[in-house]
């Protein structure tokens, strides 16, 4: 074990570290330190270990196993930046919660998702993945609703079976390769790298697997939505673009991830789950970069990865600071909120003119490389899909959002303007937006792969104004003539019930084998971890915050705890 | 949660009106109180006739935008994308399908609001 400590430390710890401190300490001043301080220290241990291209980082040689639990390179360590960064604002966003087991999960989710990331090896990679999956659940939980509760446990479901498909993969790829190494798998490889790709698929929202976004995020907590779009996904991108890039199926996959959610988005009512189909066709975007899989292609992804969990967090944050003040983002309820709001509303606005890439702003220069890569193989049918898509995000993300929560009709409504935490983080986020739009040098020296592209051209930039321009006419026109969906209060059903009739069955069928699943789990473990469960409680809360959250229900949430407690114990034991 | 909320709003009998200049002014009247005093300078932006010349404003940029492929040949990726007004035409279109699609789909899709059951319900 003593050569654990000497090579750089991994980032992750600090953050798994800090999590684990929070859970154990009552006064929220200290803990709120903390959570701050472990980005920190998380960052300060980034820049130790090395520069571009290093694979400087500690090997454990366990009896049998080779395992690789810090793996930095050009690919990992551009995520684990962002991650670093996101880390630290989501705690300064969650600054005026004093939500014990909210600070806890949010920061060993994070440190979870940089050490999934750092992981050289399918073992490692499978233990930080269900880590997330357990943490990260508990931000949905804490917002205390019915469709929390119940959004919570589908969430769970999908992502600890992510998890087993990813381990069932791995273990039938050593069993063939006899190395347990996370390298390209490829589809070529056969039924183990399909199922690894379909776990990695589930966390990266593909079509029909998609749901549990848009049904868990917009239910979570005001500050559980932000760091939920933080990690999880990007995780998942980071997956795929370590194991299967190249693979041409998935610039088809992406172009469906990207085109199908504008639709819906439209007539979503609730702004923060347009935001969530708005994530998922980001999420589009950078798939097909990594299926195209030139140096171009996985250089755009990781770009649009870096500079998305930047704007997508801004928007996340800036519907959050409305949920907060007004109760609900709803946009029927909201309008004409800059009144009261008008920082929040600017920082919403510059998350917006980011997602849509206007000059200057930071997807504007990171599109770009995707799009690029997608035209220089020759892929003209794709590139109109995206371009389709992009007129499609100025609709939700670009307009929606910001004008029918701030501007609009005026709603009557004047909430007080965001606490000063919640718009510092806004800030910052807000001027990183601005920052890598224009310092564009700044991210491409973090890339996995040397860059020569000039974003701002005569054509890229005449082109993009006529697009977004052109976009925003058509929505003030159909607004004009009232041809425009209003908004108002409904349920749209997701696709899975819209494309389903072929696969509804099936679905039905596997939705009664998961609860069949869960009710046995209960039943037989349930006596152990009631008590175990109750004991556990009240040691992590003194205040009996864990405490409230056990006693209905979220059994699942124990047994799902209590697995990876096992799984982790077998892990270490081999 | 923990931490009580805010106030939603701010109540204006404890809240001492300042005598503003625009305070004659109709904009002013309409949002009496809890109007940030960042907003005020913009509040000229909730007033009908600006968001309805809005269109024409961004209208004419567009045209502008479009204008300046007169002047200099842009290049695309494709030689379809680098054709005179591409971008605008198709951004133009494929938003207009977007929204237009909104309704069917509304209409396939939509339930009323508690169709699940379990909305807005505490969790005991």
């Amino acid at each position: 074990m003593s050569e654990l400590f000497a090579g750089p430390m991994n980032p992750a710890f600090a953050l798994i570290l800090a999590g684990l401190l929070m859970a154990f300490i009552p006064d929220w001043r200290v803990r709120k330190f903390i959570a701050l301080a472990g980005p920190v220290l998380a960052l300060w241990l980034w820049l130790q270990v090395g520069v571009f291209g290093s694979t400087g980082g500690i090997h454990i040689a366990a009896i049998g196993l080779d395992l690789e639990p810090f793996r930095f390179d050009g690919l990992s360590r551009i995520w684990a930046l962002i991650f670093i960064i996101a880390a630290f604002i989501n705690a300064l966003y969650a600054l005026h919660d004093h939500d014990q087991v909210q600070d806890a999960m949010a920061a060993m989710y994070g440190g979870a998702a940089i050490a999934a990331v750092f992981a050289g090896d399918l073992l490692t990679l499978f233990v930080f993945w269900e880590l997330t999956a357990i943490t990260s659940v508990f931000l949905i939980w804490r917002a205390g609703t019915e469709a929390s509760r119940q959004a919570g446990i589908r969430y769970l479901v999908m992502h600890v079976g992510s998890g087993i498909l990813l381990l069932i993969g791995a273990v039938l790829l050593q069993s063939e390769t006899g190395s347990w190494a996370f390298e390209h798998i490829g589809l070529e490889s056969g039924l183990a790298g399909w199922l690894i790709f379909i776990g990695f698929g589930i966390k990266a929202s593909f079509p029909f697997l998609h749901s549990w976004l848009q049904d868990s995020y917009p239910k979570a907590t005001v500050t559980g939505t932000v760091v939920l779009a933080s990690f999880t996904t990007k995780m998942a991108i980071y997956a795929l673009a370590r194991g299967f890039a190249g693979e041409d199926i998935l610039i088809y996959i992406g172009v469906a991830m990207a085109v199908f959610p504008v639709f819906f988005a439209v007539v979503e009512n609730d702004l923060r789950r347009v935001l969530s189909f708005s994530l998922t066709n980001q999420l589009g975007f950078m798939v097909v970069g990594i299926g195209i899989g030139t140096t171009l292609a996985i250089n755009g992804t990781a770009a649009q990865v870096f500079a998305h969990v930047l704007f997508k967090g801004l928007l996340f944050m800036s519907m959050g600071a409305v949920l907060y003040r007004v109760g609900t983002t709803k946009a029927s309820e909201l309008g004409g909120l800059f009144r009261s709001m008008p920082f929040s509303a600017l920082f919403c606005l510059i998350g917006a003119g980011s997602i849509s890439a206007f000059p200057f702003l930071s997807a504007f220069v990171t599109k770009a490389l995707i799009l690029a890569a997608v035209a220089d193989e020759g892929h003209w049918i794709v590139l109109g899909l995206l371009i389709f898509a992009s007129a499609g995000v100025m609709e939700h993300a670009g307009i929606k959002i910001p004008y029918f929560a701030f501007f609009a009709h005026d709603s009557g409504k004047r909430p007080k303007e965001a606490p000063w935490n919640m718009l510092l983080a806004m800030g910052i986020a807000a001027f990183l937006c601005v920052f890598l739009g224009i310092n564009y040098g700044w991210l491409y020296d973090l890339l996995p792969y040397p860059i020569i592209y000039e974003p701002y051209t005569f054509g890229h930039i005449v082109g993009q104004m006529q697009l977004l321009l052109a976009a925003i006419f058509a929505f003030a026109l159909l607004l004009r003539i009232g041809w425009y969906p209003s908004e108002v209060r409904l349920t749209i059903l997701d696709i899975d019930w819209f494309w389903r009739k072929p696969i509804k069955s099936f679905l039905l069928w596997l939705n009664a084998v998961s609860d069949r699943m869960i009710a046995a789990i209960q039943v037989h473990l349930g006596k152990q971890i009631d008590g175990a469960g109750r004991a556990l409680a009240s040691i992590l809360s003194p205040y009996g915050s864990v405490a409230r959250l056990v006693p209905r229900g979220v059994l699942v949430g124990w047994a799902a705890a209590f697995l990876a407690l096992a799984l982790l114990t077998v892990y270490l034991a081999q | 949660m923990t931490h009580p909320k805010e106030p939603k709003t701010r109540k204006p009998a404890t809240k001492a009106k300042p005598a503003r200049k625009l305070a004659a002014t109709p904009e002013a009247k309409l949002a009496d109180d809890g109007i940030h005093p960042a907003a005020r300078p913009f509040l000229w932006l909730g007033a009908h006739q600006v968001q309805r010349g809005f269109m024409w404003v961004i209208g004419a940029l567009a045209l502008i935008f479009v204008g300046t492929d007169f002047l200099h040949h842009r290049y695309g990726y494709f030689s379809w994308d680098g054709t005179f007004g591409f971008y605008a035409w198709y951004g133009f279109l494929s938003f207009a399908f977007v929204v237009l699609m909104g309704w069917p789909l509304r209409k396939l899709t939509s339930r009323p609001e508690n169709y699940y059951g379990d909305e807005d319900k505490p969790d005991e």
